[in-house]
């Protein structure tokens, strides 16, 4: 289990709340889609990915990048019990979407440089340190049904 | 070796040239004992590295931060040959240094969302690519000669 100190905690709310978590989703959706261009083999059903500007301006790819994000808030309302918070996702992800758990650390580092990029000096040294370890507890959690 | 398209090339020459080497060497490092502070242990001898703000103000870690960076800007000249670039740093890593190859990787991760911090919309999801083949092809390189 992941232990967030106070500090922690206040430092991933707080800037969660600044998060546009539609604009943010797709940019991280889709940058994974463009920096791991294996990961698109999820996403055929998706239309065209052939180019980055393709991939970022993909209506498919923007709306289930928002989904991602949205569920990611659960995340963060439940940093004390993230195994529990995605238990259901964990299993989908293994039994339904055959996704190799290596994806959700990709993602969660994507999801850090897409926060560096928007919040600039206010994504300081210890706010970094703080959401590491909430995506890589989300990461942990996302794989823990898988068998 | 690193395979990098002309166009990635571009990007990340392109790129480079308005990289603060000194400051952004400094804050790689920095966010590197912050984030992982396992890897503190390598640097025992550089005073105090006891909170966040600590190590981000640390003269050692701005210095060394500086030469580490400057290091990878010289690979950078060198992307057809990244092996032979940094074969002598990889001995010295493993056989006086005695650090695990992972850390390179996280080093690497670091330095890409430093680029993103201060880039912002520039770091585009291209230059983001481009840029995560040169760190992992540097990681690679400096882990070569490991025995």
């Amino acid at each position: 289990m992941v232990h967030f100190t106070a500090e922690e905690k206040s430092a991933v709310t707080s800037l969660w709340g600044k998060v546009n978590v539609e604009e943010a989703g797709g940019e991280a959706l889709g940058r994974l889609l463009v920096v791991y261009p294996w990961t698109q083999r999820f996403f055929d059903t998706f239309g065209n990915l052939s180019s980055a500007s393709a991939i970022m301006g993909n209506p498919k790819v923007k709306a289930h990048g928002k989904k991602v994000l949205t569920s990611f808030g659960d995340a963060v309302k439940n940093m004390d019990n993230l195994k529990n918070a995605f238990a259901k996702l964990s299993e989908l992800h293994c039994d339904k979407l055959h996704v190799d758990p290596e994806n959700f650390r990709l993602l969660g580092n994507v999801l850090v440089i897409i926060l560096a990029s928007h919040f600039g000096k206010e994504f300081t040294p210890d706010t970094q340190a703080a959401w590491q370890k909430l995506v890589s507890g989300v990461a942990n959690a996302l794989s823990h049904k898988y068998h | 070796m690193v395979h990098l398209t002309a166009d990635e090339t571009a990007l990340v020459t392109g790129l480079w040239a308005k990289v603060n080497v000194k400051e952004y060497g400094g804050e790689a490092l920095g966010r590197l004992l912050v984030v992982y502070p396992w890897t503190q242990r390598f640097f025992e001898h550089f005073g105090d590295l006891s909170s966040a703000s600590a190590v981000m103000h640390n003269p050692k870690v701005k210095a060394h931060g500086e030469k580490v960076l400057a290091s990878f800007g010289d690979g950078l000249k060198h992307l057809d040959d990244l092996k032979g670039a940094f074969a002598e740093l990889s001995a010295l890593h493993c056989e006086k240094l005695h650090v695990d190859p992972q850390n390179f990787k996280l080093l690497g991760n670091m330095l890409v969302c430093v680029l993103s911090r201060h880039l912002g919309k520039e770091f585009s999801p291209q230059a983001q690519a481009a840029y995560e083949k040169v760190v992992a092809g540097v990681a690679n390189a400096l882990a070569h000669k490991y025995h």
